[in-house]
């Protein structure tokens, strides 16, 4: 196996630069601007960050790659570098909404601790083998498990923390399992050479089990029920930007790792016109396989997200029970397993970590000054912040799926993906009815916020709430993001669907 | 081509994009907004009329930008006859409607500016909606519709009613809209098109894709039904009144509503073909227009009696699509333009009498003829037209109404039989209804209420009723025009020429039907004022908004319940939870994939197999028993001790296998656990031990652990017979073994792995291991608990607490 190192560097570059700046700024923050104010030091690290961000995606824009490294260790390809972007981008909203708070004074550790979960999400994405696949997933939860407990002095944050840990590395240890049977079974790490060993072996089960471990362990990482539990508490606990961030960017990545596993590891032979390793789990037409295992986490996710969210009374975990609802959607997705459904599936997954930095950033802003999230804080905030109150409206509509904000056309696009994948027969229709009931009960407590927003009268005593001006800005311009992607959807799609077809998915 | 897309981007987009604008200069013109936002349905109708002269009717134009061409969804309008009469009528009823608000939103009421956007933010989403061509656009329009409608029934939000009313039409309206989506995709699947005009021209494959464009039809369909309020979810519309009057007249009687008809006409050439289209749409549409009668008979609210009229006129206009020929309607505009004359003009006399007279029980009123001689003139016109007597269009609606009713029986058999029932009892009802309408608000004796109350409304407000009224009149004596408007508004596939129109066809059956029927409703309603109406109350059992508001309630019940009981804050349910899915869903597939296979080999099996060796099922039971041990023990130290019991007998285990370096490793791992979870444990206050042996969980949760442990026992067994079933037929230890001498010169093939072959993995390890030690230690060392922390008491359950609000109080 000859490497050539400074090749691979060179595809590694975005990683590197990211990486460096971690180092950068944690250097900056110990070394020179330590004896300055709090404010300060998050600006002038949250700048360096941010223009971290900004180096790896302009490298990746303007030197375009298309390389497999290491048979399938590092693959650059088009869609991996979208998919980066789009990491890239919501690192930086991040980083942009954690600059007004005031939750810790190690304030390099806690950008550069960002900066590295950005890194382990895009190895992520550009692995293709079971080793690099499982240590970059580690690299991700270890750095988000300390990002959830950096309140220092909040004890929920701490439990937030222990519980996410906790969890995760229960999820970790069944993953590891998993994929460990699945190389005892194929002898290989890498996902296409597994497919290609598992093809005439038809639905072992040992290989049931290490599917189902695997589906667990991608469950956890996107809060599918029922791994959900540890959300809803991680959530509400940790501080606001990093729970946004383990909302948005560790979305995004497993996701789009999950499917790609899914993909390239699980197809197998084919018998009239079923997947033999996938299965069907259209209406009627059971076949055993992956599919109907992800469409049962998939029926429990909307099930539960949507109906549970309803009675929440803190804003963050209604916020998280409609990420494990949205997870549900998005499960339809990998079940559509082609590649119009991959497309729709980083399509939706990147309007919604989109959307919820936004949400929790006004969250954010609501809890600097009334130190909870409560719903009933947020009443009357209107005519306190409208500004932000207008964001929240279009970054919850959207999240409602209401036309034409960014939330409706990912969802249009899943379930018309899922739909197709089945057509003529009526295949996954069952699944969208339901995807479509339940987005209907979610507007209740979407709409439920916007009530208190709009319509409650402001509490007593009540004053205008003062915004900082970045916060303004950034808020805006992730609700304007919201619109453009709803109203041209073109922008994001047009350069998904070149990129599949260039990765060959 | 260019001209005409510019006309129809100032006919449809500018009200949308000036909406906002409506609301910012609220803040600054205040009441008299109004009249700013009058310009954009006068400058809408404009446009449109003079797009319809220029496209040269009865042809059709199709007039596009693209948009997300990916998947051919565009900036599509569709410009033909019905897609122009429903703009025109929007945009016209529009016009009367922003002039009418204008008087009848005085200084009492707030936020002229917000109510005035929302109305033109409708009005433009109702002509994107009904001239889209694009079955994607259509629908975002759709629901943009939805949002408005929602907005405007809540406005005066303050009034619990409204707040209801929004909520459920927005949830019938916005659900029904979303199944609508489902069907348009699924359209878009068998077609590979949004395109209405393409679809129009080429027809749907209906014979390859029965089952799927079936359903793809009846979720479109359910779209239209919840639009147009039709059984069952016809509740949302009489409560959707609470928003004030102007928007009840134009929202939810002359156009949103309308949508569903709207629907149902634009897919008629496409699905009239399929054997579930007439039956389904007669059913539901005349079950809608019966029921809908008799309440409004029985209702005894001004805007309840005409709410409860529309749904049953709309059950009437969806209906007769369903029974319409396979090659096309005839009057459908006809009967769709009547009821905007009379029900638009009703709503809007209404609006001024509860205005004027601060009552809209129809109880409480009576005698206002005095007061306001000409709005009397009004309402008795439409009332009459309602009735349908002779002279108005009503009586042209009526009469083609029962003619074609009277063809369906021939056609349709037992449907067009139910259908002329239900046309006919409506008819008698209506008749009865619309006299009580007029005669109890106008004649008679004034009540106490209008002499206490009464403040003249302005003349002007008069004026759109006026012009309803009068259309309704001149064209239901001179059907001229009509017959015109029908011809040159014609679209291929939906309508056949129909025969001129008259006022007199002759003694025909109609004719004498008719005439029993106002004979008949005359009867009902003497009858009602000889008993002054005091039968008139809707029964609870026809109350459907309560049965949904009852629903509500219990859903959101049942959902507290399941937080309630799905609620895992600890860490402990974590485990359960993962294992009994694993086990389920692994159980289930195995059952599944695997019992064929199983139930073959039974047969086969016997216990000689099996045949147990002495010592090895010894060490066996010893190490089950160690493993009940740590069942039974109760202190945590014993517990552990107890449990590496079982592992130092796994050791003997690879001993009975002559494995002795392998025990080794074995012994020595056990002994550094041990140790370490022993040193963590000490540090351990007593009181969080003490703590879990109190507080122990309940007998079910215990029960639960043991069938979980066993059914993991059970699964990890069948893998482990499984996997020694089927052994590797190249198993990597004989490449060790082989080569252990020649390379690593050792003869110990476990040392070699470890020293030679994976050097550098050890190393690695290492490494791990003592940087992992060194953290360990520092955050031993870090802090040290106080005496007086460890002699705490019990910490209570193990486990962590979060505050949130749905966990239940500790007693």
């Amino acid at each position: 196996m000859n490497v050539s190192y400074l090749e691979l560097l060179k595809l590694a570059a975005p990683e590197t630069i990211v990486v460096l700046t971690a180092l950068a700024a944690l250097v900056v923050d110990l070394t020179s601007t330590r004896d300055l104010e709090a404010r300060f030091r998050f600006i002038i690290n949250g700048m360096i960050a941010c223009a971290g961000c900004v180096a790896a995606i302009v490298w990746m824009l303007v030197m375009p790659a298309h390389a497999n490294a290491l048979e399938g260790m590092f693959v650059v390809d088009p869609l991996t570098q979208v998919v980066k972007i789009a990491l890239l981008g919501l690192t930086l909203f991040t980083v942009l909404i954690s600059m007004d708070s005031t939750f810790t004074e190690h304030i390099g550790e806690y950008l550069a601790l960002i900066l590295l979960a950005a890194v382990g999400m895009m190895f992520l994405v550009s692995a293709e083998d079971i080793l690099m696949i499982f240590i970059s997933l580690e690299l991700t939860s270890l750095s988000l498990y300390i990002l959830a407990a950096f309140n220092k002095r909040d004890v929920n944050s701490a439990e937030a923390a222990l519980k996410y840990f906790l969890f995760g590395g229960m999820a970790a240890a069944f993953t590891l399992f998993g994929l460990s049977l699945l190389y005892g079974l194929s002898g290989a790490t890498n996902l296409g050479q597994i497919a290609a060993a598992l093809e005439d072996k038809g639905l072992d089960p040992l290989l049931i089990v290490a599917m189902v471990m695997i589906v667990l362990g991608f469950g956890f990482k996107v809060a599918a029920v029922p791994f959900h539990l540890w959300a809803p508490d991680a959530y509400q606990g940790a501080p606001t930007p990093s729970a946004a961030f383990i909302a948005s960017g560790s979305k995004v990545a497993s996701f789009f790792i999950f499917a790609k596993v899914m993909m390239i590891g699980f197809t197998g032979g084919e018998t009239n016109g079923v997947h033999e390793i996938a299965g069907s789990a259209a209406w009627q037409q059971f076949v055993s396989g992956w599919t109907p295992v992800v469409a049962v986490v998939a029926v429990l996710s909307m099930l539960l997200g949507n109906l549970v969210a309803i009675v929440q009374s803190s804003v963050k975990r209604l916020i998280a029970y409609s990420a494990i609802a949205h997870a549900g959607y998005m499960l339809i997705g990998v079940m559509a397993h082609s590649g119009e459904a991959v497309a729709s599936l980083v399509y939706y997954a990147v309007t919604y970590g989109l959307t919820t930095i936004g949400a929790f950033g006004v969250v954010a802003v609501v809890e600097a000054r009334s130190k909870d999230d409560q719903l009933a804080s947020f009443a009357g905030l209107s005519r306190r912040a409208p500004v932000v109150s207008l964001c929240m409206m279009i970054f919850m509509l959207s999240l409602a799926g209401i036309p034409p904000l960014a939330g409706f056309f990912g969802k249009f696009y899943v379930f018309a993906a899922a739909l197709k994948t089945g057509a003529p027969n009526l295949g996954l229709l069952w699944l969208v009815i339901l995807a479509i009931a339940m987005s209907a009960v979610s507007f209740y407590y979407y709409l439920q916020v916007l009530k208190q927003i709009y319509v409650a009268d402001m509490p007593a005593g009540a004053e205008e709430l003062r915004v900082p001006v970045l916060g303004q800005v950034v808020l805006g311009l992730i609700a304007v993001g919201v619109i453009l992607l709803g109203c041209a959807p073109n922008l994001l799609v047009g350069v998904l669907q070149a990129s599949i077809k260039a990765a060959g998915l | 081509m260019e001209s005409n897309g510019i006309l129809l981007l100032v006919a449809v987009v500018l009200p949308l994009l000036g909406a906002p604008l409506v609301a910012l200069a609220g803040r600054g013109l205040g009441r008299r907004v109004g009249w700013l936002a009058f310009a954009f349905p006068l400058i809408s109708a404009g446009t449109l009329l003079s797009l319809a002269a220029r496209i040269g009717l009865p042809g059709s134009e199709v007039i596009e930008w693209p948009w997300i061409p990916t998947f051919g969804i565009q900036f599509s309008f569709l410009l033909d006859g019905l897609s122009l009469f429903f703009a025109l009528v929007v945009s016209g009823v529009g016009v009367l409607i922003f002039f009418y608000a204008n008087f009848y939103l005085d200084d009492h009421y707030e936020h002229h500016g917000r109510f005035y956007c929302y109305l033109t933010l409708f009005m433009a989403a109702m002509l994107g909606t009904v001239l889209a061509n694009n079955l994607m656009l259509l629908f975002v329009f759709w629901e943009l519709t939805g949002l408005a409608s929602f907005l405007l029934i809540g406005f005066l939000h303050h009034e619990e009613k409204s707040r209801i009313g929004a909520r459920q039409a927005l949830l019938i309206t916005g659900f029904t809209g979303l199944l609508m989506l489902a069907g348009v995709i699924m359209v878009w699947l068998v077609t590979g098109t949004y395109d209405l005009a393409v679809l129009l021209g080429s027809g749907l494959p209906l014979a390859e894709h029965r089952g799927w464009l079936t359903a793809a039809m009846v979720l479109l369909l359910l779209g239209a039904f919840g639009k147009s309020a039709q059984f069952p979810l016809q509740f949302w519309l009489p409560n959707a009144m609470a928003a004030p009057t102007p928007v009840s007249a134009y929202l939810h009687s002359a156009t949103m509503v309308k949508l569903g008809v709207f629907l149902c006409a634009r897919i008629f050439p496409l699905f009239v073909e399929n054997g579930l289209w007439a039956p389904l749409l007669t059913l539901v549409a005349f079950t809608t227009m019966l029921l809908g009668a008799v309440l409004a008979l029985l209702a005894n609210d001004l805007k309840a009696i005409l709410a409860f009229s529309t749904v049953s006129q709309l059950g009437y206009l969806i209906g007769y699509y369903g029974l319409g020929p396979a090659h096309g309607v005839e009057y459908d505009y006809l009967h769709i333009l009547n009821h905007v004359f009379y029900k638009g003009c009703l709503f809007m006399v209404a609006g001024i009498v509860i205005h004027a007279a601060g009552v809209q029980d129809i109880r409480q009123l009576g005698g206002l003829r005095r007061r306001m001689p000409w709005l009397a003139g009004v309402c008795l016109i439409a009332a009459a037209t309602m009735a349908g007597v002779p002279g108005t269009t009503g009586f042209l609606s009526k009469e083609t109404m029962l003619k074609e009713i009277f063809e369906a029986m021939n056609g349709h058999g037992a449907l067009g039989i139910y259908a002329t029932t239900c046309v006919v009892l409506t008819s008698l009802a209506k008749v009865a209804f619309s006299f009580r309408f007029f005669a109890n608000v106008f004649l008679g004796e004034e009540s106490e209420a209008v002499k206490k109350n009464f403040h003249a409304p302005p003349p002007a407000i008069l004026a759109p009723p006026l012009i309803l009224a009068g259309g309704a009149l001149l064209l239901g004596l001179w059907t001229g025009p009509l017959d015109a408007l029908m011809r040159g508004l014609a679209v291929e596939g939906l309508h056949q020429s129909a025969p001129h129109l008259a006022l007199w066809h002759g003694p025909t059956t109609e004719l004498f039907v008719s005439l029993a029927v106002m004979l008949l409703g005359l009867g009902v309603f003497v009858l009602g004022q000889r008993t002054a109406w005091r039968w008139a109350a809707i029964p609870r059992r026809l109350r459907f908004d309560e049965y949904f508001e009852t629903g509500i309630e219990h859903f959101s019940k049942f959902t507290k319940w399941l937080t309630r009981f799905l609620r895992a804050d600890k860490p402990v349910d974590y485990l359960p939870v993962i294992i009994a899915f694993t086990l389920c869903v692994v159980g289930g597939f195995m059952g599944y994939a695997l019992w064929p296979s199983v139930r073959e080999s039974a047969g086969a099996w016997t216990w000689d197999a099996l045949a147990p060796h002495p010592v090895r099922s010894f060490v066996a039971a010893l190490i089950a028993l160690s493993v009940v041990g740590v069942l039974i023990l109760r202190r945590w130290t014993t517990q552990l001790i107890s449990l590496s019991v079982a592992g130092f007998l796994t050791t003997f285990y690879y001993v009975l296998y002559r494995a002795p370096d392998l025990a080794l490793t074995q012994i020595l791992i056990e002994v550094v656990t041990l140790f370490l979870i022993l040193i963590l444990l000490g540090r351990f206050p007593r009181s969080s031990e003490l703590g879990e042996i109190i507080h122990r969980p309940s007998l079910a949760r215990r029960r639960l652990n043991v069938v979980l442990s066993l059914g993991v026992g059970i699964l990890m067994t069948t893998f482990i017979l499984w996997f020694n079933a089927v052994p590797h037929p190249d198993r990597i230890g004989r490449f060790f073994t082989e080569r252990t001498v020649e390379l690593a010169e050792g003869r110990n093939a476990v040392n070699t792995i470890l020293v030679d072959f994976r050097g550098f993995d050890t190393l690695g390890e290492i490494t791990v291991l003592v940087i992992a030690m060194l953290g360990g230690l520092g955050l031993l060392m870090r802090y040290k608990r106080t005496p007086e922390e460890y002699q705490e008491g019990p910490m209570g359950p193990p486990g962590l607490g979060i505050k949130h609000s749905e966990r239940r109080e500790e007693p």
